[in-house]
């Protein structure tokens, strides 16, 4: 006698899911629940989960959500998974009524998206979303006699998985990618330490919001060369695998002669009198040191004959020569006559 | 003799070598694995990958780990097992922790492995080689990890955040023609108010208005003076119309003296 093959086999048993979470107490014609899915509605399937999907072994699963009648001819079933990212991110097998018995196919989710940076601190411009990396997750499905799912949907009937121990997928039937590459790197930097005016005077103001972490290039993928930069060393260990950065003082590009922006719309603050990224002062733009002695108290010492008057309301010193305790020379003014 | 005729798939492999190939013999002539003590497999890694096999299997009082690898490398993927048994499956891994397959079992037929006892148990590939069938191809796809020296591994989306003084730009490729990659730059160049940062609580800093300018008042005459290029001020006597000048500007310890030469009365 002849064997049956694979698929055979598996419209008459769970496979490919997991043993009583379907095919429980089937009626034999009807509607049905679906721990009741017959075992001939599905000959196999397979899933892999991609490298941003946030699936975990043991703790997540692939299940059969629902099985629709969309209309006539249409029948779709739609694959959930209970992993974080995946809440949003279902595969839709699509059959037609017609369809040959085994029809196989293979589907994938979307890819996670990303506003591009160039537009995004622009806050008035509305910024288009742009896949980057790999799908969430794809599979393949096949399919057992078209007519039997047929005689127990009618046109426009769902049925759906009602608890977490229903239509579960098969552990081995997962191929689980979830952190197994690099799909993309992204660079940002964090903001700078922003100069603080004192209470009695206006705060400083920047076109952008300060205190973030700002984007610079998102979804850099395939090849990348690294570049060392100012007061920067790069160092590559080919043996160990391993590459050092180290920051040193006029290494790579050496100083730089004015600061560095964190992404290129950086601005010094409105109304700043230098180019000051931050909202400072230059070093010799504020009094350090007078005859230099350094602060943060000089002490300006009145000796003989001068006096110091000192207001603090106006932030004046005056400063008098008034002879005070010198000896004076007297001069006779009385005028002769010749 | 009756038969199921449709036997589920994980019962159809109980009495096979699968998830083994025929001709694995499945002792290393101390210990056994049985035909069934694994219903299924399904194994992959992200490096190295060559006809596995289970090449060796430890067993503690705790736990018992199965290494699985090929001949490069024969402990390239590995899955734990606590003691006692709660488990149904084997969740394996790579030695940063990413999954690398399953090994379909129950908790009755794993208890074969702890009953071994406590110890050290290599095979050979001719003795637990999987069936091709269960070691599934993935791609190479470059760069797989970012590993840290804390031994943390970052994948999926990594982000390159410069901080605390060191800034990252990007560029177009420096040098088309020959690699027309793009080029990721690293800048150590400081943050000059860190220190301001650093102060906790934040409200503790408070920001002074520093001097910048001194302003020189004489009768009708202003001079607004500025400091040097090294934020320096200089107070001096003007000794241009005289070099005998009574007046003294000295700049001592204790501060800048002002002061008039000349006799007092009693001298």
């Amino acid at each position: 006698m002849a064997l049956p093959n694979f698929f055979n086999e598996n419209i008459n048993r769970s496979f490919p899911f997991q043993r009583a979470t379907v095919g429980v107490d089937t009626p034999t014609s009807g509607s049905i629940t679906m721990l009741q899915l017959p075992d001939n509605f599905i000959a196999d399937c397979g899933f892999i989960l991609g490298p941003e999907s946030g699936f975990i072994d043991g703790v997540h699963s692939v299940f059969l959500h629902k099985i629709s009648r969309i209309n006539t001819s249409i029948v779709e079933y739609e694959f959930h998974s209970d992993a974080p990212n995946l809440i949003d991110s279902f595969l839709l097998f699509r059959r037609d009524i017609s369809d040959p018995i085994y029809q196989t196919e293979f589907v994938e989710s979307d890819a996670p998206f990303y506003a591009p940076v160039s537009q995004s601190l622009s806050l008035s411009i509305s910024v288009p979303i742009v896949s980057c990396g790999e799908p969430y997750w794809s599979g393949y499905l096949v399919t057992g006699p078209m007519e039997e799912v047929v005689s127990r949907l009618f046109i426009g009937e769902t049925v759906v998985r009602s608890g977490n121990n229903e239509a579960i997928v098969e552990p081995a039937l997962i191929q689980n990618l979830n952190q197994s590459q690099v799909v993309s790197l992204n660079i940002a930097n964090a903001d700078r330490t922003r100069a603080l005016r004192p209470a009695n005077c206006p705060p400083n103001s920047w076109t952008f919001p300060i205190g973030y972490t700002y984007t610079v290039q998102e979804c850099i993928q395939g090849d990348l060369q690294l570049r060392s930069g100012y007061n920067m060393q790069i160092i590559q260990d080919s043996f160990t695998n391993t590459i050092q950065f180290a920051a040193r003082l006029k290494a790579g590009l050496g100083e730089p002669c004015e600061e560095l922006k964190l992404f290129p719309q950086e601005d010094p603050p409105l109304g700043a009198a230098n180019n000051l990224l931050a909202g400072d002062h230059y070093c010799n733009e504020t009094l350090r040191s007078i005859n230099g002695l350094q602060g943060p108290n000089i002490n300006l010492i009145a000796g003989v004959g001068v006096s110091m008057l000192p207001n603090t309301v106006t932030s004046t010193l005056i400063v008098n020569i008034n002879l005070k305790d010198l000896q004076t020379c007297s001069y006779d003014t009385v005028s002769e006559t010749l | 003799m009756t038969a199921i005729r449709f036997p589920e798939f994980l019962d159809s492999l109980e009495n096979t070598k699968y998830p083994f190939i025929p001709t694995a013999t499945l002792t290393n002539g101390k210990v056994s694995l049985l035909e069934g003590t694994f219903l299924d497999a399904h194994v992959y890694a992200t490096t190295s990958f060559f006809r596995y096999y289970i090449s060796e299997v430890v067993v503690a009082s705790d736990k018992f780990t199965i290494y699985i690898g090929d001949e490069a490398k024969p402990k390239n993927i590995h899955g734990e097992v606590g003691l006692p048994l709660t488990t149904v499956n084997v969740q394996l891994q790579d030695d940063y922790g990413r999954p690398a397959g399953i090994l379909v079992s129950n908790s009755d037929r794993l208890a074969l492995l702890s009953a071994w006892g406590i110890g050290t148990y290599k095979f050979e590939r001719k003795q637990t080689e999987f069936c091709v069938t269960c070691q599934m191809p993935i791609p190479a796809p470059g760069v797989t990890g970012f590993l840290l020296e804390t031994g943390e591994l970052l994948s999926g989306k990594v982000w390159f955040v410069g901080d605390d003084g060191v800034v990252l730009s990007t560029s177009p490729s420096l040098n088309p023609q020959i690699n027309p990659a793009p080029t990721l730059q690293i800048n150590a160049v400081g943050d000059p108010l860190y220190l301001q940062r650093l102060c906790n609580p934040s409200d503790i800093f408070t920001p002074v208005n520093p001097v910048r300018i001194i302003r020189v008042v004489n009768g009708e005459n202003v001079y607004d003076c500025v400091p040097d290029a090294q934020g320096n001020f200089n107070l001096q006597m003007n000794d241009a119309l005289a070099t005998d000048a009574a007046l003294r500007i000295r700049t001592t310890y204790e501060g800048i003296v002002i002061n008039v030469e000349g006799s007092t009365p009693s001298g």
